[in-house]
């Protein structure tokens, strides 16, 4: 047995702070599994979700069943992200575990939307952007995905390797809104 | 001075202001041309090229003369227009162009010389010799020419970019615009109203008609009020709509905080893209001027631009005024004049019919115009051309209103003439897009407010909304009858053009010299170029165009417009994306580790990395580097390897699919093996390299270079959805999820056999060169393990999730510390792979292909692959085709350079006798020398004989020995070890 022990450090350190009144924080307890439907495979992968309680989404869409939230990537992609919890034992799809990929932030506050506006080229009106939607855009070149999980919420997801310049750009939003 | 009364200023807010050193006063609500005209001021700049005073001509985006220097320092900004910059306590702004002071400037003297100045002057005149063009001739002129100078330091201010969408742009919040936006505000469509002025309300604060039975300013501000309040509106004032582009999309720049003394951490402008499903141009109309001798005296403006003094900001630019006009609306800014009790001396209208409405004490004289002006500094008398004479110290122009049809030409839409407005107006505009008011020819206020009801109602009911039952604000019209006047016959220096100092002799003079084209015209004379684009001089320049050569001006043609509208500094289009933050920057996993055993970083793409981790007592990079190569060679070392494109590959076609896009054979590797591949274009050439680990039997990883990883990862996605859309097969990137050292040298399976859990066995026979597994180490973290090697000796990578990354470089160098393990960086790990011959960037150009770099039979040809077939086109497999071979100096004392060309030894250093290039060299610790890799033609049967490596940049020459590109261990027995 190896005498030697790995400890996890999150890409920006489990860092928050409020700024114009918008606190970001960066989520930690959320693991993200890749679920990649098979050619031809809806079917089966849609009895798969119904197993853990959720309903196979549009892009664009979000379903919730407990600590279980699935985002509708593409035509043949989900992410089920998993909040403290473990990942659930799914068949018949491809999956891969991508929770070190990524960084999570949750950013809450009203001036989250004009903060929105400087780096996010999309229509996010709340008419259009819903509770409960997500959306896929570049940020100054980083890709992002976005969940709208309340009226002045949302979950932001950008590559770990550039957490620090997707927090900048966050950042200078915020600052440059207050 | 004191202000009237009905000023919409806030005259108990007082804002200093230095303008040429000297301290002045206005208000919170002035521009800063009206706060020079309260305190007096009449010059404020210098001509482009005649050094001629100017005064402040108008009071809008089209002033051609009061260009400003503003602020100081690193903010200071040139060619700002005054009657466009919103006044702040502290503002600091200088005159320009002129060498001396305002009032005496020494290069006034080219006035005397304008006879010599025409039109295209210095094309005819500076000729020869030719070698002084560029180093006597262009910097002169440019000194005597030229607008305003740059600080020639970094700008600190920061900009910003951002987007909207919504139903209904509206661009101009004069009273076409507002009526558009109330109405569409109303029907709750999304609304977004801009205009760059900072009060809402265009025209009607300038001209303070009556609306809806109240002070034309007063509904503007009421209406302003209104659309604030509703959450489906956003106003954007200080925002001008620069350009309209594709798709509805919009260009703005919105200056931010540009009236603030200090933008502090806020953007000073920010560039707005704005989405619009449908728009409405409420741009208004530019007032132009009338040609006669001396007609760009300080104190001659635009009789618009007078009244919108006297009537929005309460000062009068003059005691004595006449009015020269051509149209109605001159007699309307002499009305205005006279109602605050400034003397009017006469109106004089070129018409013969024109209305003679009495104006108090004005002389009225019809069917004349100004022959030409007095005084040098500031107008003082006019003469008309009946010989009559008057002192005036103000001079209103008005010789017309052109449509502010700029936006609507952004989609090669050309403006026709309507002689009954006696301008352009919008033709086949961008699809979407609506003009209302005085932009299409409407220049009533009545008119304008029900026109552009009707088109928002119009606009919101295609939208699916229900447009708003209220009606149109009522105003009367005020006449608008014009009749065409241009120029006073036989001037001798009647401008057309003040910005760029263009005459109508000019004009005339280019006709002459065949210059037939409204584009050549332009180009000849500098007409309608710079800042203003000609806003009050292209139809007037037009006109005389078509004039000189007997045509209509419909016949004659005009130039369009390119966006953007007005000035857009290059710091608004860069936005936040400047400095360190130009580019987004990756880091590895272990970074900060890497920070704190203090490495020195390189930018690798997005990435930094760590190059090299100097010691104590090490003086150069290389020390540290040397060092770092014979660690990994005589014991152990760990590097960061993440940068690498890492593809998660997964379906039932997975094997089918890898076996396609490489070109050497992958159908038969085994579950638990690696294999080195390289992928090619369509076009045969090598386009990157890299292993392929099979995980499990529908399961594989895919290595790519650091460089082409996102290249790889879009090459895939092609043949998967375009090439192969009936595969199974799914890919992902996990190159940012896995941390992933190796750890290199002869030790290197003795530290790994610390970290890994049992039972997993690592030994040569159980997990052999090429072996890949899942695995886990260190008590259970999953772990990736491969078996593979670029510096050539036993070696391994182990990857574990990246946020372990940090943890696991401590916990490597800690396992490590029996076997003195050293970490390397970039540079080693360079070294060591051209001791190895593995190619990189370097070599993989784009122009290499699979048999250039020695690795033809991989290109298998008993299957079918992506670029197999193009790769066996005749010209990519010549005899004479080049060979990556390994480079030695002769004298292992010289340093050989990537970049040298090959030549035979005793041949001149010529292309043709080019026999190939240096892709890649490095200092070789191990055989304590130089060594390259090259691209040699016949280079692989030429092994051993000597040739030169010549540099004509560094200025070397070279003997170099040709050898194999393998200079360590070529048979591979250390990596199997």
């Amino acid at each position: 047995m190896t005498d030697f022990q790995l400890t996890q450090k999150p890409p920006l350190g489990h860092y928050t702070r409020t700024i114009s009144g918008v606190t970001l924080t960066e989520v930690v307890d959320i693991k993200i599994l890749s679920v990649a439907t098979p050619l031809n495979g809806e079917a089966q992968r849609d009895a798969e979700f119904v197993k853990i309680g959720l309903k196979a989404t549009p892009s664009q869409k979000t379903a919730t069943s407990g600590a279980l939230t699935l985002i509708g990537m593409a035509k043949d992609q989900h992410f089920i992200l998993a909040s403290d919890v473990p990942f659930p034992k799914l068949k018949n799809v491809y999956l891969t575990d991508q929770t070190h990929s990524w960084v999570a932030l949750r950013a809450e506050g009203p001036a989250i939307w004009p903060a929105l506006e400087r780096f996010c080229m999309l229509d996010l009106h709340p008419h259009v952007f819903k509770i409960g939607d997500a959306r896929r855009f570049d940020t100054e070149t980083m890709f992002t995905v976005m969940v709208k999980e309340d009226d002045h919420q949302v979950l932001l997801l950008s590559a770990s390797s550039s957490a620090q310049s997707f927090l900048h750009a966050i950042e200078t939003a915020l600052v440059a809104v207050s | 001075m004191s202000r009237f009364e009905h000023a919409l200023i806030d005259h108990t807010k007082t804002l200093s202001l230095t303008f040429n050193g000297q301290e002045m006063q206005g208000h919170a609500g002035d521009t800063l041309a009206s706060a020079l005209i309260a305190n007096g001021r009449k010059l404020v700049g210098r001509s482009f090229k005649y050094h001629r005073p100017r005064g402040i001509f108008s009071a809008g985006p089209e002033e051609p003369n009061a260009l400003v220097e503003l602020r100081e320092g690193p903010l200071q900004e040139p060619n700002t227009r005054a009657t466009v910059i919103e006044l702040y306590d502290g503002l600091v702004a200088k005159s320009q162009n002129h060498m001396g002071s305002l009032d005496y400037d020494l290069l006034s003297i080219n006035d005397l010389f304008a006879p010599f100045l025409s039109a295209g002057f210095y094309y005819k005149t500076f000729m020869w010799p030719a070698a002084f063009w560029e180093k006597i001739y262009e910097p002169a002129i440019r000194r005597a020419a030229g607008l305003g100078s740059l600080s020639g330091q970094a700008d600190p201010d920061a900009y910003d970019k951002g987007y909207r969408h919504c139903d209904l742009l509206v661009i101009g919040a004069g009273p076409s615009g507002l009526s558009a936006a109330l109405s569409a505000g109303r029907a709750g469509a999304r609304v977004i109203l801009a205009d760059d002025d900072f009060l809402m309300g265009g025209r009607v604060n300038g001209e303070r008609p009556e609306i809806d039975g109240m002070d034309g300013a007063d509904w503007a501000s009421q209406s302003g009020a209104e659309l604030a309040a509703m959450s489906n509106v956003t106003l954007m004032p200080r925002t001008t709509v620069f350009g309209v582009f594709d798709d509805g999309v919009y260009g703005a720049i919105e200056k931010h905080t540009d009236h603030w003394v200090s933008s502090a951490t806020k953007p000073r402008q920010i560039l707005w893209r704005i989405t619009a499903k449908r728009s409405i141009l409420a741009t208004g109309a530019t007032e132009r001027s009338i040609a006669f001798d001396n007609n760009d005296r300080p104190g001659i403006m635009l009789s618009g631009a007078v009244r919108t003094y006297v009537n929005r900001f309460g000062v009068t630019p003059g005691q004595t005024a006449a009015v020269l006009t051509n149209n109605d609306s001159g007699w309307a800014t002499a009305r205005d004049l006279a109602a605050v009790g400034i003397n009017v001396a006469a109106v004089i209208d070129t018409r013969g019919d024109a209305p003679l409405e009495a104006i108090d004490g004005a002389a009225l004289v019809t069917g004349q115009a100004v022959k030409s002006t007095r005084g040098r500094k500031g107008i003082k008398e006019i003469t008309l051309t009946n010989g009559q004479t008057m002192d005036v110290d103000l001079l209103a122009v008005s010789g017309g209103w052109s449509p502010n049809v700029h936006l609507t030409c952004h989609h090669r839409g050309k403006p026709v003439w309507h002689d009954n407005v006696a301008g352009f107006v919008p033709n086949n505009p961008p699809p979407g897009l609506i003009c209302v008011g005085a932009v299409s020819g409407e220049f009533g206020v009545g008119a304008c407010l029900k026109a552009g009801r009707a088109a928002a109602n119009s606009i919101v009911k295609d939208l699916g909304y229900k447009p708003s039952r209220s009606a149109a604000p009522k105003a009367e019209d005020e006449p608008s009858k014009v009749t065409a006047f241009w120029h006073v016959p036989n001037t001798s220096r009647a401008w057309v053009d003040l910005q760029n100092d263009v005459t109508v002799k000019d004009v005339k003079q280019s006709h002459q010299e065949g210059f037939r084209s409204v584009e050549h015209l332009k180009r000849y004379t500098t007409l309608g170029m710079a800042t203003d684009q000609g806003k009050t001089s292209n139809v007037l320049g037009l006109a005389l165009m078509a004039e000189a050569a007997g045509k209509t001006i419909q016949e004659t043609g005009t130039t369009i417009f390119r966006p953007p509208y007005t000035p857009v500094p290059l710091g608004a289009f860069g936005g936040r994306a400047k400095g360190k933050n130009y580019k987004p920057t990756r880091l590895p996993p272990s970074h900060q580790w890497a920070k704190r055993n203090e490495a020195s970083f390189t930018e690798a793409g997005l990435w930094l990395r760590a190059e090299w981790y100097p010691r104590a007592g090490e003086i150069g990079w290389r020390d540290s580097v040397d060092r770092e190569v014979l660690a990994v060679r005589e014991r152990v070392g760990i590097c960061d390897v993440t940068t690498l494109g890492k593809i998660d590959i997964q379906g039932r076609d997975a094997t089918a699919f890898v076996n396609f896009v490489y070109s050497n054979g992958f159908a038969k590797l085994p579950v638990g093996k690696v294999r080195y591949g390289i992928m090619l274009r369509e076009d045969g050439i090598v386009m990157d390299d890299g292993t392929t680990a099979r995980l499990a039997e529908n399961h594989y990883v895919m290595t790519t270079t650091t460089a082409n990883a996102g290249n790889v990862m879009r090459h895939l996605e092609f043949v998967r959805q375009c090439l192969k859309p009936n595969w199974d097969v799914h890919i992902i990137s996990v190159t940012d999820g896995w941390c992933q050292a190796a750890v290199a040298g002869p030790r290197s399976r003795e530290l790994l056999a610390k970290l890994v859990d049992t039972p997993f066995d690592i030994s040569n026979k159980a997990f052999p060169f090429m072996a890949c597994a899942e695995l886990t180490v260190c008590g259970g973290v999953p772990a990736r393990l491969f078996r593979i090697s670029f510096s050539g000796e036993l070696a391994y990578e182990l990857a574990v999730p990246a946020r372990f990354g940090d943890s696991f470089f401590e916990v490597l160098m800690e396992a490590g510390a029996e076997y003195d393990v050293t970490p390397y960086g970039l540079e080693a790990l360079s070294a060591m792979r051209i001791e190895k011959g593995h190619p990189v960037a370097n070599e993989l150009t784009g122009q290499t292909t699979a048999r250039d770099l020695g690795l033809g039979r991989m290109v298998a040809e008993n299957k079918d692959s992506i670029g197999a077939v193009m790769s066996r086109r005749e010209g990519l497999n010549l005899e004479d085709g080049y060979k990556l071979v390994g480079l030695r100096p002769i004298d292992g004392s010289e340093k050989i350079t990537a970049g040298a060309h090959f030549v035979e030894q005793g041949a001149e250093y010529t292309l043709e006798n080019d026999l190939g290039w240096m892709s890649s060299v490095g200092y070789s610790p191990s055989l304590g020398t130089h060594i390259g890799l090259g691209f040699l033609k016949a280079g692989d049967t030429r092994l051993g004989e000597t040739i030169r490596s010549v540099d004509g940049v560094r200025n070397t020459d070279i003997e170099v020995t040709i050898c194999s590109p393998h200079f360590i261990d070529p048979q591979g027995e250390r990596l199997r070890d």
